[in-house]
């Protein structure tokens, strides 16, 4: 039966007039309404018998559609054979709320075969993250350090997600290689000396690298370290200051620095204090927790002392020389100041502390141990 | 990089002032190109929602609109009528995602055959799609009874367009889409339970 516009239209008036009247009343109102056509009265009432059913069947509906469409299946980003660029995927490497990072490799030849993709994920549409890619383009010329993973390129996908292109390094998360090793203070410290070097590179360059956590920081198997990821990093102008206003935290939380959690704006000072944080998992294992009395010296300090004194012993189970273990701490302490201007002013700075520690108890001057490029 | 297989937005904006303006045929140049971008946008967009918001066909249609549609020189008939073809290609889309869903699950090892399809692949719950093809076929049923009355189901529930937009698109007051909508709803549901 074909029903036409006008008959919908009769029906549709007589629905509407009775459905925000009682049941009881619908016999009542069609009846006075003039409307002789029994069919279409009897579709009226069948109509408006489901009338609250049919919008919660539709509304459920409507939110099935919803909640399938916005699920996430990391699976489903990118797999095995997916093409970005001239780049083809090999496996996931890891995942963020921010981006995966895939090994791939290079379909044309070029000499380096693989690489790792970093597929952004929220970032095209997203004004502050597009912003930040854009930056980031323009890092990857200022970067060149063996110690720092290489930047190939960026683009953009045929769906519109920015990648970046970047030397595939096969390492571990600088805390794991140090416990795989079983390497001593001595070494440890040596290892972490690549760090500085790297970072105030890329200070130099005016860039913040803002994420320094082990994760970002791999070492190969022949020792050495690479930074990765500047990933949120920005370019800073010529006072240190962040030039992209900071509209959130965007980093790892438990690396933050109390300015980054305050949502303040992120300095190469705040690289330092997640250096310390770094350093301080490397050589005790544990993470450190900034306190308020953090900087305060009415003899919390001394507290403070005694536990990492304890953490160091346990660590390496052995007893370090009192004034070594007063040098390394005060160290600690100083980068991880709750105020940035108390930290090392800048990375060669830690770097020649520790250096003068090392030298120290070793009894030898030290030499950085050559990168080697990718 | 990857270029863009895309038709220029140009093209587009001139089948959409004609099938503005009554232009029937001009719907058949559009359907596709809108529904391949629909489909681009799904998968785009996932991403783009990941924990933040969820995704529903509004935004999808909203969203496409507005990547297509770049430079603001589209009326507002016009955009009523881009949202038009839009909702039928959503309802298309998602019929044949479910219609996919069906055939993997139940012909068990059938492999996507192209990257496209993996990448633009629009993944439903058993439960949606098998609902989703269920509302399809009565809306067919729907279809042959009444022209309008499907046209405004497509419109508001599959491209989830307002009220006023739905009229604009189809050329009938709002409060005959209010009343049809209600009326179109119901009827629908009561012929899923029979």
């Amino acid at each position: 039966m074909r029903l036409s516009d006008e008959t919908w239209d009769r029906i549709s008036h007589l629905f509407e007039i009775c459905q925000d009247h009682p049941q009881e009343k619908w016999n009542k109102i069609l009846s006075g309404s003039g409307e002789k056509n029994s069919l279409i009265l009897k579709e009226v009432i069948e109509l408006l018998n489901n009338n609250k059913q049919a919008r919660i069947y539709f509304d459920s509906l409507r939110k099935k559609i919803e909640t399938d469409l916005s699920k996430q299946d990391p699976q489903d980003f990118l797999r095995e054979g997916d093409f970005v660029g001239k780049f083809r995927i090999i496996e996931a490497i890891s995942r963020s709320g921010m981006s995966g990072v895939y090994l791939a490799e290079s379909t044309d030849g070029s000499f380096n075969r693989f690489v790792a993709v970093k597929v952004i994920r929220l970032s095209c549409l997203s004004g502050r993250r597009h912003k930040n890619f854009k930056i980031e383009k323009h890092i990857l010329k200022c970067i060149n350090h063996p110690n720092i993973a290489n930047y190939y390129g960026t683009g953009v996908t045929e769906e519109g997600f920015p990648f970046i292109v970047m030397e595939y390094i096969k390492g571990l998360p600088v805390d794991r290689y140090c416990e795989e090793n079983q390497l001593d203070l001595y070494n440890r410290l040596l290892l972490y000396i690549q760090i500085c070097d790297a970072l105030q590179h890329a200070h130099n360059n005016f860039i913040v690298h803002r994420d320094i956590k082990p994760g970002n920081i791999l070492v190969t198997d022949d020792g050495t370290i690479k930074l990765l990821d500047f990933g949120i990093s920005s370019i800073t102008d010529r006072k240190g200051k962040s030039s992209v206003q900071e509209t959130g935290f965007s980093g790892t939380i438990s690396y933050a620095s109390p300015e980054q959690l305050d949502g303040r704006a992120t300095t190469p000072a705040s690289d330092i204090y997640q250096m310390g944080k770094v350093l301080y998992l490397i050589i005790t294992g544990s993470n450190y927790t900034l306190t308020e009395d953090h900087n305060k010296d009415d003899g919390s300090g001394e507290n403070r002392f005694l536990n990492f004194s304890a953490d160091l012993r346990k660590k390496f189970q052995k007893t370090y020389p009192l004034p070594l273990q007063r040098d390394l701490h005060s160290i600690l302490v100083k980068s991880m100041s709750i105020n940035p201007e108390l930290r090392h002013l800048n990375a060669t700075s830690l770097k020649s502390d520790l250096e003068n520690l090392v030298k120290l108890f070793s009894g030898c001057s030290i030499t950085r141990p050559e990168g080697k490029p990718g | 990089m990857v270029e863009k297989t895309k038709v220029s937005d140009k093209e587009i904006k001139n089948y959409l002032e004609e099938f503005s303006k009554g232009n029937k045929k001009a719907f058949d140049k559009l359907f596709p190109l809108v529904y391949r971008e629909l489909r681009k946008n799904a998968h785009k967009l996932r991403f783009r929602f990941f924990d933040l918001e969820t995704l529903n066909t509004t935004a999808l249609v909203h969203e496409t609109y507005l990547k297509i549609i770049r430079s603001g020189s589209v009326d507002f008939k016009s955009r009523t009528h881009f949202y038009f073809v839009a909702s039928r290609a959503m309802r298309q889309i998602l019929v044949n995602a479910s219609l996919k869903k069906r055939t993997l699950s139940r012909g068990g090892n059938e492999k996507p055959r192209s990257l496209d399809e993996i990448k633009n692949f629009i993944q439903l719950s058993d439960q949606t799609s098998e609902e989703l093809l269920l509302v399809n076929d009565a809306l067919k049923k729907l279809e042959n009874e009444n022209n309008r009355q499907a046209r405004i189901v497509e419109c508001r529930f599959f491209g989830g367009m307002s009220v006023e937009e739905t009229a604009v698109a189809l050329d009938i007051s709002p409060a005959t889409v209010k009343r049809s909508w209600n009326v179109a709803r119901t009827w629908l549901y009561n012929n899923l339970k029979s």
